[in-house]
């Protein structure tokens, strides 16, 4: 079912930039929806290092970074914005000479009248192994992430990993599928120690295949995966049947369908013009560390610098019969809507 | 053993594309090999910027291994995840600069490196 979002600004990417938009945003009573493919807000922060010091935010010392996107979720709350999470941006269409309207791979569709890319370094996407075959199989037995477990009830699943994801979902789909190997390239599990060892108690009891020092080689099937391929450092390759492989090796940025959206890209990265960082796409703004100008640096404050430019110049096309005037928090506050 | 000026520290790298090349390398230059790399013009996208926590530095050691310092926790962590991860990868972002650089040939790996 479509689900159909209406509003001022639609902010792609949900990182500490896009968040601090929202309050730039707000400050001119501007309306803001975040979209970010990750099913939290914080962007990199929260996905990759929330626990790590930052010690470049002015006014704090130290911060962690999860901290502070909790912090900013908690400045931007008076301007009560909307968000989809989960959901990533697949396509971006331009309704009139005032509204852009963007659609998610979940359907979900927002109309706005201002288009704000903080994208951070793109989209997170799983990180695939290089498998002839990968591509062929990906809906047909492949998954990178495991969402409706039932689908593997009483299913011959591979798990490829070593992370915290590859030992929870081996441990919670060992109650559910016929069988579950998880297989990893090294002897040993570093992350949660506790996950590690459960994992190998359920190797000793049978109820898991645990395949060490081994590595996914090759994959087979028809029209439906069904057998994958193992090399073993010391007992060479074996093919074992599988209806279902999950290869779970993180995420990593990718900048994914914005590559196609008539952006003037440069390595990567979107080019702006440091005015009010919009692109060369009228009412199409690009923030934090997705763009590029002379003189760029990728830092969090960078981004919140532009974020408060750009505002300014996405207040002419959200109230072009409206003038604008530059107010201090100091004298008038924030004022909720 | 001779002292080591920072004139005879030469790095050997093979890039992205197989080219490779001899680099006099100053052992208090950067904070980082990593960092060290894109001094030369080399594509270092560094998602996380040096942490080693998302690979985006990830190479292969083909001669030199044993002479570098041994790797963190944090960068065995993230080896573990990769896909494509063997005995000889490292992160270069998790190798400090220093002699122990002198004659170590490494190629770029990193599949997202901008």
């Amino acid at each position: 079912m479509e689900n159909k979002i209406i509003t001022d600004i639609c902010i792609i990417g949900a990182g500490p930039v896009g968040l601090f938009a929202v309050f730039e945003a707000g400050l001119l009573k501007m309306r803001c929806h975040l979209i970010d493919v990750l099913p939290q807000i914080g962007g990199q922060l929260s996905e990759i290092y929330p626990q790590k010091p930052i010690y470049d935010i002015p006014g704090f010392p130290t911060v962690n970074a999860q901290e502070l996107v909790d912090n900013l979720r908690q400045q931007i709350a008076p301007f009560k914005p909307t968000f989809t999470l989960g959901e990533k941006v697949e396509e971006l269409v331009k309704l009139d000479s005032e509204t852009f309207l963007v659609r998610t791979n979940e359907n979900t569709t927002v109309e706005a009248k201002a288009i704000v890319i903080a994208g951070g370094l793109g989209c997170f996407e799983p990180r695939r192994p290089e498998l002839e075959n990968l591509a062929k199989f990906e809906g047909k037995g492949i998954t990178y992430f495991v969402k409706n477990t039932e689908i593997y009830r009483d299913k011959q699943v591979v798990i490829a990993g070593g992370g915290d994801s590859a030992l929870d979902w081996t441990i919670f789909l060992s109650d559910i599928a016929r069988k579950v190997t998880l297989v990893h390239r090294s002897e040993s599990f570093r992350g949660a120690p506790d996950s590690a060892e459960k994992v190998f108690r359920l190797a000793e009891a049978g109820k898991i295949d645990l395949v060490l020092q081994s590595n996914v080689a090759g994959l087979t099937g028809e029209d439906h995966l069904q057998t994958v391929l193992l090399e073993q450092k010391n007992t060479g390759t074996r093919a074992i049947p599988a209806d279902y492989f999950i290869p779970l090796f993180g995420l990593t940025p990718k900048l994914g369908p914005i590559a196609d959206w008539n952006l003037n890209l440069h390595n990567s990265a979107i080019e702006v013009n440091t005015f009010d960082y919009s692109t060369n796409v009228p009412g199409i703004f690009a923030i934090g560390d997705i763009n590029t100008y002379p003189g760029k640096l990728k830092l969090i404050l960078c981004g919140f610098h532009e974020a408060a430019l750009m505002a300014q110049s996405a207040f002419n096309r959200v109230y072009p019969d409206k003038k604008r005037t530059f107010k201090y928090t100091t004298v008038y506050g924030v004022n909720e809507f | 053993m001779a002292s080591m000026n920072s004139e005879n520290i030469i790095l050997k790298i093979k890039d992205r594309k197989g080219e490779i090349k001899s680099l006099p390398i100053s052992p208090d230059a950067e904070y980082n090999l990593m960092e060290i790399l894109k001094t030369f013009d080399y594509k270092m996208r560094a998602t996380c910027g040096g942490m080693g926590l998302c690979a985006d530095c990830h190479c292969r050691i083909v001669e030199g291994m044993d002479q570098l310092p041994e790797p963190t926790f944090q960068e065995m962590e993230t080896l573990d995840f990769l896909p494509d991860s063997t005995t000889r990868s490292r992160l270069s972002c998790q190798i400090t600069p220093g002699e122990h650089l002198n004659n170590v040939y490494l190629e770029l790996l990193g599949v997202d490196y901008y």
